[in-house]
Parts: C-alpha cells; structure tokens; sequence
C-alpha cells in the first residue's frame, strides 16, 4: 500500500482521466486524507499501470524553462511537437503552428528532452514521440513520419535505430 | 505450363507484390510500435484516418490481384506439345476427377448427342500376308476385299491358299481346313474359343488372331422395400488371342474392359480401336495380357488420355497398337465416341458422327481424328483433328492419297452433301481445309449411299429416286471438281474400281420410277454411262416370287472381288414363300452363292456382266446361310456353318461336300434366333 499527495485543482481532471480510461475509483476518506488533500487508495498491483499516467500527467503538466535570444522563455512540454536546428539557432515548434528560437545545443536539448519522451531523429530534428499520428516506410529504408500537426519529418538512416529503441524500449519500466 | 514471357511477366509482377507487401509489413510493425509506444505512456494516441491505411495498401492490392489475374486468366500458358506439335485441340484429362468432369458435362450441358453410337462388332479387317511359309507352296487365291492395299482387314473367312480359317460366328468356334493341291480339303481342326464370340479373324505367316469378345453374365439385385429385384448383367470385355497356326496353340491374350470395334492389320502390327464405356468406376483403359501363362495387368495413363472441348464425352475412344512379334501395346485415347475408321499404311482416321444442339435446331457434326501409325513399334500418335457438318457414313467415305485425305460428308437437316480435302498442319493439330465441294453433290433431298476413292478420282453415288454416280477430279486438291454425272434407277451401295479406265463395279439395289427399292443388282459403269447392269428376279424360274438379300449390302466383306481373275462374287438368301403340299403355305430359304464373270472389254456391252453360275447348298435354315466363298486354284469353296461346298469353275461341277459336326445342343442357350 503506498500513498500519493495530489494538489486539489487537479482533482476533476484525475478523477475523470482514471475513471475513463483505467477504470479505477478515486475516493475521498478523509481519515486517510490530511486536509485540504484528496488521495486514492491504490492495490500494489495496480503500480504499473498507474506509474504512466502519473508520469505522463507529470510530463504533460512539467514546464521547461529555454534560453532565447532575449532572455527565458518557458513551454509545457505538451505543446511541444518537434525542435529544428538551424545553424546556430534551435526552432522550438509548437502545437499552435508557431515556433520560437532558442539559443541551446541540440545535443543538450536531447538530454534535457529525453524523459519527456522526446527522441532525436536527425542531426537537426527532435521529435515529441507522443505527437506522431502515422509512419510511413519509404524506399531508402529511412522513415517519414507524420505529426498530428500534419507535418512531415524525416527520420534518417543513421537515426533509425535510436528512434527505434525509443519506440521499442518499453523495457523501461521493467 | 507457362510461356517463358509468361514467366518473366509473372516474376516481375510478384517482385512488385512482394515490394508492396513488405512496404506495408514494415508500416504496420512500425505503427503498431508507435501504438503500443503510446499506450504505454498513457498518450492519448492521435487517431490515424482509414484513408492512410487504404493508400497504403493501395499498391499491394492492385499488384496482388494483378498477378492473380495474370496466373488465373492462364494467357501465358504453354500450350500442350505433342512432339513438335501445338495441340490446339486436345487436351490431356489429366486426373480422373476431371475425367468425371467431362463425362458430367457431357450429359448434363448443352444437349450434345451422339448419333450412330458405335461399340458393334462388325465384320471387318484381316487380309491375308503376301508373304508365306517357304514350305508352303504358292496358292492362286483371293483374299478379303480390303479397302485399302497393304492394310488388311478382317472378316470371317481368312485364307493363305493352303487353309482356310472359318470363324462360324455365333458358335464360338474357328474351322481350320487344309486345301490339298489336289482341291481337295481337309477339315484340320476346330478351335474352341470357349466364352468368345468373334467376327475377326487375321492371319500373318505364322499366327492367327481372332479378336473379339467375352461377356459374363454378373448378378445385380437390389431390395427395394419389400420389393426384391435381380437379374444379371452382361459384362463385355474386348479381346484378341492369338494362336500358332502350326500348334493351333494359344500363344497370346489380351483382354480389355473395352469393346474392339475397329482394327487393321498393317505388316506386323495390329491396331484397334476401341470404344470404352465411361459409367464403369475404373476409367482408365484396361489390359489384361496372358502369355506362357504370366498374367499382367496395365492401365493407360489420365495424361495419354485426350479430350476435345467441344466434342461431347459419352465414351472413350482408345486407339491400342499391338507388335505381334514382341507383344509390345502401346495406346493413346480420346473421350469421344467412334462411328467409322479409315486406315492407310501410314495413318488411321477415326470418326465421330455427334449432333449439335444450338439455336433451336440440330446439326449433325463429324470430328476427324487422325493418328499417325509407326509400323516398327506398331505404336500410334495423335496428329490432329479436324470437325465438318454432315456424317461420314462408312470407311469407304475416306480415302488418304499423296498427303491429302479426302472425305465425303453427308447432312440431313437440311440434306446437304460436300466433299472436303485435308492436310495435316506441321505446327498444331488442327487439321486444313485445302480445297472442297460444298454445292452439287446429289440433287434435291439425296443423301450419300456410297463412295469409292482411286488415286486422283472419287465416285460418289446419292439416291433418292434416281442413282446419281458422279465423277470427281481430285487430281488438284485445292479445287476438286464433279466431271461427270451418271443417272440410273436404284443406286450403289458398295462401288468398286475395277481397271485404270475409269470402270466401275456398282453393288445395291434397283429400285422402281418412284425410288421403291425392288431387289439387287449389279451395275457396271465408265465414267460416262451405265454399261451393263444385272438384276436379281423377284421371281425364280418357276415364277414364285421371292425375296433375295445378301450380306454384301452392307458389309462389302462379304463379297469377294477380283479385277485381275475378272470375278465378283457374294452369297444370297432367298424366301420363298411356296405351297409344298396342297393348302400349306410355307417359307423355304435358299441360299446361295453368286459368281459372276466381269469383262469390260466384251464386244457386246450386254456380255460385261455374265449371267451368274450358282451355286447352292442343301436348303436349310435361314441363319446358317452361306456365310462367304473363298477362290483357291479356280475352285470356290462355299462356307456355311452346316456345309463345305467346292465347286470347280472350269467344269462347273460340285467336286466336294463336307458336312460340319455343329454345336446345336451344347450352344442352343447362346444361339440367337428369332
């Protein structure tokens, strides 16, 4: 048995997520509760399947903070669809079409994305995984893929194997 | 098989299929990767539209099927070989579920049906060899009346001028009598041929080949309730044994489930044609061989079996060459029935008369299957076909001269006659048309009744009221051409040539203004006119009307014809109805045996035809009649199953009569009389 501590705003949010989609109940007893918090009682055997949603529901909510040419600028990583290398200058697209330039290495952007299931799939491309609607296999055994924006990328042929394990490492929780 | 393009079409198809079916294999691994991905980050996964995975299968689909319409539609197969022939119209059955097929569609599609179907036995074939036994003393005798020189037919009567072989029919029996030098005979032996019955007869040198068949009665019954049914079914199976015509031994026997129909004897090697039933559960052709007392059992293969796609399959036509010196067979057969063969040295002709049923009326057709015939081996191979309107009455309506084979085909509805000229074609196995006469041949409603080949002139005689003989030129293939035309009363039903001069001996019937049929006769012909004709009386000498017939109406066998000795000759039967003692009407047979002397370079044209000697036996019953006449060293010896007669020609005196043991009793059961 363990327990999670959850700010109260969130509580419709939760509530409807996990009861829609993981079938699971949310309850209030305050004896188990502190004020002014809401918990759920969980079964141990329920981990894995709620470790994602939370972290998913971690990511979705995490805010990352880029430099820019003129200062800071802060994105959720939810509206982030793909960054783009341009010499010196990294475009951040976003799921609202616009994009903004940031002044970070692409190599430090893939580590800081990693865990917000970003992968690298070009010397210029990072794309947000959670955003890609379809794969195309193309002739030159490289990959097309297409986000839910509807824009195409390319993943190349030296990249295929990393984008790959990002896909196929669902190892990751076991 | 397919066609070497057919191949590489088909390998470059497939490369295509299987491009698009791994391209697609990839995106679904791919996208089903991404999915479980996804789902196992709890995304909410972006919702791929139907349409993505119909383009993507798009080019899989349409190769896929277009190389299932390119394999299926079969445009890039091989065609069947033969040698080095396309068989455009036969195909091998391959298996006998598709034998089943056939035979299924032949009786259930579109209302094919065969007319004249065959399966008779019918006295044919056997001439006697040239060459004889070196101790053997050479005999001036005159053989079966073959169509065709040097491919012997048989009969009942087979003759080397030392012995006369005698196959007495019904009786299951074969007399075997030596003919002294004397004239004198002796009758040697008499063959028991047990459950066989036969009408054929060959001699070579040393064997003699009877074929024809055995039948066993098996028991079928079936309950039905409390009903009980039984009776028992006759079974035929084809068969020739062959005996040593020293021993008198049996030295071979081939059984087959199939009936002989037709056969020749070409040097040594005998080939038959079979019709074999198809409602039997084995439907490969069968043969059961005994020699030195080993039994073996073979079977012809679904692959050497034919089939033709539009000939309908009531029966199987099996074609069986048979090496009398090694007992080699070798065989090839066609679904199909068979209505009359022709053979030459070199080819046989089978025909199948059949109607047709489309639009409302029938048709009658005929399909000419020609096989060529390989003499060392005595084996047989399918050369073509070819399918004409009209039938082909009998082997006397095809004729093959200088690579061409011409035939005469008759229609009913409407009644139509033509004559068409063949070749074989070197690259497939469709018979070619080179020339025909397709206007002219008979008047108004007259159907062939008989037609005689020679080299480069055919003689075909049409009846209906009167006897039109026309006159062929064949002598250019591709335009034949009716010469000349003869009318008479009555009408042949057997022509013979006699001499280079264009004569002719016709053999039928004479008939009244209004085409009534009134009795038999003789005609003699050249190309232009009727020469001299002899009819037989209705009435005999005492003016008591009879009725004559003779086997030689129809089956030519029958009769024995000599241009060179200048003799036609043949046996008939008279009725005749007479009042032997007062108020007792009665019937009396005679039979009797026919000679008469032809001479187409008599000064008078009434002295062509002499008036025949007769010679008679004891009056008797009707169906042990004189069955045939055998000339030996100007001595005739009349054959009937009770009686020998000889007769010598130049005294015109009876020199012997011999009486036969008969089988009467022991056979009473087997013996058919009305």
């Amino acid at each position: 048995m363990f327990k999670i501590i959850w700010n109260k705003e969130d509580i419709e949010k939760i509530r409807s997520k996990l009861s829609k989609e993981f079938d699971l109940v949310l309850t209030d007893d305050p004896n188990e509760v502190p004020k002014d918090k809401v918990g759920i009682i969980l079964d141990e055997n329920d981990l894995d399947k709620v470790r994602p949603i939370l972290e998913m529901l971690a990511i979705e909510q995490s805010q990352l903070t880029f430099q820019t040419p003129s200062g800071y600028a802060q994105f959720s990583v939810h509206e982030i669809t793909y960054l783009e290398a341009f010499g010196e200058d990294i475009y951040i697209h976003t799921t609202d079409m616009t994009n903004q330039i940031i002044k970070q290495p692409l190599y430090q952007l893939e580590e800081i994305l990693k865990p917000y299931h970003f992968a690298r799939i070009g010397k210029s491309f990072i794309v947000n995984l959670s955003k890609i609607r379809y794969i195309r296999t193309t002739l030159n055994a490289k990959l097309d893929i297409e986000l839910i924006s509807g824009i195409h990328l390319e993943v190349s042929r030296s990249f295929v194997k990393s984008f790959k394990n990002a896909l196929g490492i669902q190892k990751k929780g076991g | 098989m397919m066609t070497l393009f057919g191949w590489i079409l088909v390998s470059i198809v497939s490369v295509i299929v299987i491009f698009f079916g791994v391209q697609l294999a990839r995106d679904i691994v791919w996208n089903k990767k991404l999915n479980i991905f996804q789902k196992s980050q709890s995304v909410t996964m972006p919702k791929i539209p139907r349409i993505y995975w119909l383009k993507r299968s798009y080019g899989f689909v349409i190769s896929s099927l277009l190389l299932v319409t390119t394999v299926a539609s079969g445009a890039f197969l091989a065609p069947n070989m033969l040698g080095d022939r396309v068989l455009l119209n036969a195909t091998p059955v391959g298996s006998k579920v598709n034998l089943l097929r056939l035979v299924d569609e032949a009786n259930n599609g579109g209302g094919w049906y065969s007319i004249f179907p065959g399966a008779v036995l019918e006295d044919a074939v056997g001439a006697p060899q040239d060459a004889l036994n070196d101790e053997s003393p050479t005999r001036d005798y005159i053989g079966t009346n073959n169509q065709v020189e040097g491919v012997d037919e048989s009969d009942i009567v087979k003759t080397d001028g030392n012995t006369i072989y005698y196959a007495t029919r019904y009786y299951n029996h074969i007399r075997v009598i030596d003919v002294n030098l004397d004239g004198t005979v002796d009758p040697q032996a008499d063959i028991d041929l047990g459950d066989m019955y036969t009408d054929s007869l060959y001699i070579t040198d040393t064997q003699l080949i009877v074929i024809g068949y055995v039948y066993s009665y098996v028991p079928y019954a079936y309950e039905d309730g409390q009903d009980y049914y039984g009776w028992l079914y006759t079974a035929y199976s084809g068969a020739v044994y062959v005996y040593n015509r020293e021993t008198l031994e049996l030295e071979y026997k081939l059984e087959t489930d199939s009936n002989f129909y037709q056969h020749r004897l070409i040097g040594d090697a005998l080939y038959l044609v079979s019709s074999k039933s198809l409602y039997t559960d084995e439907l490969r052709p069968q043969y059961k061989e005994t020699q030195d007392g080993d039994i073996t059992t073979s079977y012809l293969g679904y692959d050497s079996i034919y089939y033709f796609e539009d000939v309908p399959a009531h029966s199987m036509t099996v074609v069986t060459g048979i090496k009398l010196d090694t007992y080699e067979v070798t065989s090839q057969a066609f679904l199909g029935s068979v209505s009359e063969i022709y053979a030459s040295p070199d080819a046989i002709y089978t025909v199948n008369n059949y109607y047709s049923y489309a639009f409302d009326t029938y048709e009658s057709k005929v399909q000419i299957v020609k096989y060529d015939l390989n003499p060392e081996t005595a084996s047989v191979t399918y050369v073509g076909q070819k399918t004409l309107p009209g039938y082909v009455g009998d082997q006397y309506w095809m004729d093959e001269y200088e690579d061409t084979f011409r035939v005469v085909t008759s229609s009913w509805n409407p009644i139509h006659n033509e004559l068409y000229v063949l070749t074989e074609d070197d690259d497939t196995d469709e018979l070619k048309i080179v020339g025909s006469i397709k206007e002219g041949l008979g008047k108004i409603n007259e159907t062939v009744k008989s037609v005689r080949f020679n080299e480069d002139q055919a003689y075909v005689v049409t009846f209906e009221q009167t006897d039109p003989l026309y006159t062929i030129d064949l002598s250019d293939p591709a335009h034949p051409e009716i010469t000349s035309a003869i009318e008479e009363p009555g009408y042949s039903t057997y022509l013979h040539v006699w001499d280079d001069d264009n004569h002719l001996i016709g053999f039928g019937f004479s008939a009244d203004d209004n085409g009534r049929v009134t009795g038999l006769k003789i005609s003699a012909y050249n190309a232009d006119s009727t020469l001299d004709e002899y009819q037989l009386n209705n009435k005999d000498d005492a003016g008591i009307f009879s009725y004559s017939y003779s086997e030689a109406s129809y089956n030519p066998k029958a009769m024995m014809i000599s241009p060179e000795k200048g003799i036609i000759a043949f046996p008939v039967m008279s009725w005749r109805y007479d009042q032997t003692v007062a108020d007792e009407w009665n019937y009396s047979y005679i039979s009797e045996y026919l000679v008469f002397y032809i001479d187409f370079g008599a000064t008078n044209p009434d002295d062509i035809i002499s008036d025949p000697i007769v010679i008679a036996q004891d009056q008797t019953d009707y169906y042990v009649g004189i069955d045939r006449g055998v000339y030996i060293d100007g001595i005739i010896y009349t054959l009937s199953y009770t009686q020998l007669l000889s007769f010598n020609l130049e005294t015109k005196t009876v020199m012997e009569s011999i009486l036969f043991e008969t089988y009467f009793e022991e056979n009473l059961d087997k013996v058919y009389i009305d």
